[in-house]
């Protein structure tokens, strides 16, 4: 009888849920290639609702993924959102987990 | 979210950064302003200090750039702040026009000391002018590219155009040699008033919803 984990079964299980969520993957696309993004600028990029992506960022910085640094422009609260250092590594884990599947199909 | 576009991501911010038209109106301006340069010049003003008005307009217009963009295109589009290290396209554009302005260096040198001409004896006049032409071109069109913004195109060739129509025109008035620069710029400043009010109509202000807790 085999000890394997079930990652080791099979290596789409292993993947990151908290990334794997097109949404939180989106978001964290778009942060992998900037420096940091405001709430806005997001909403544009994903197409999705600011409570939708409020939602979603939380639960990325819940992760340790992203942070969020709020502050007050012209009286009004503003957020801008960057990817941790954390962050950073486990999308790098994620993208190279990611192909290492994909790449093994045939074509 | 096609994967298209995942892998586009980067290109996509760069493609939102610029849709407001504030670039063209800047490069536009400062080419309007550079053809002032020799007027200014034949009436007896050094070199240094024909540039002034185009160089002082750039300078002038970096400041309102920051100011339009923070108050007028920041609550439409939202702000991104992207570095070199972490955007590829942004890194070649920086490093194409690095290795233009080298290059612009060396056969700045190379025309100063006399070498071309010593070892060039029997070159067209007009073939430096037609490699800045083409580098020019190929500087914008690799911006239109990779800025997803295909009004560069254009302005990379109005703007080869212009610099092969001065050397067309040398012969006659040096004020009437300054009209293609003239046209290139207006052309630039043009196409950022229609970006820019395309920008003002297709993204009205935002609401945020962002509570203060």
């Amino acid at each position: 009888m085999s000890d394997q984990g079930p990652a080791d079964r099979h290596p789409f299980i292993g993947l990151d849920r908290t990334i794997h969520s097109p949404a939180r993957l989106m978001v964290m696309t778009y942060l992998y290639v900037a420096d940091s993004v405001d709430y806005v600028y997001l909403t544009h990029l994903t197409g999705l609702t600011w409570g939708n992506l409020a939602t979603h960022v939380g639960k990325l910085e819940e992760a340790g993924y992203v942070e969020v640094e709020k502050t007050f422009v012209d009286k009004k609260p503003y957020s801008v959102i960057k990817l941790t250092k954390q962050g950073r590594e486990a999308f790098k884990s994620y993208k190279s987990q990611l192909k290492a599947v994909l790449d093994d199909l045939p074509e | 979210m096609s994967s298209n576009q995942v892998t586009n991501a980067a290109r996509q911010i760069n493609a939102m950064t610029y849709k407001d038209g504030l670039v063209d109106l800047l490069i536009g301006t400062f080419f309007t302003l550079l053809a002032l340069q020799e007027p200014l010049e034949m009436q007896g003003w050094p070199i240094w200090l024909s540039y002034l008005p185009s160089l002082g307009a750039m300078a002038v217009g970096l400041v309102i750039y920051a100011v339009v963009k923070r108050k007028v295109v920041a609550p439409r589009i939202g702000l991104a702040k992207v570095s070199l290290k972490r955007n590829p396209a942004r890194r070649n554009i920086f490093l194409f026009a690095v290795v233009l302005q080298l290059i612009t260096l060396v056969i700045f040198i190379l025309a100063s000391t006399g070498w071309l001409s010593q070892n060039l004896p029997s070159r067209p006049g007009w073939l430096v002018d037609a490699f800045f032409a083409a580098a020019t071109f190929g500087f914008f069109a690799f911006m239109g590219y990779t800025l997803d913004a295909p009004r560069f195109y254009i302005y990379g060739l109005v703007l080869a155009g212009t610099m092969m129509a001065q050397v067309a025109l040398r012969g006659d008035s040096r004020l009437v040699a300054q009209l293609p620069i003239i046209f290139a710029g207006l052309v630039m400043v043009i196409g950022g008033v229609v970006a820019l009010t395309r920008f003002l109509k297709d993204y009205p202000v935002v609401e945020t919803e962002e509570s203060d807790e």
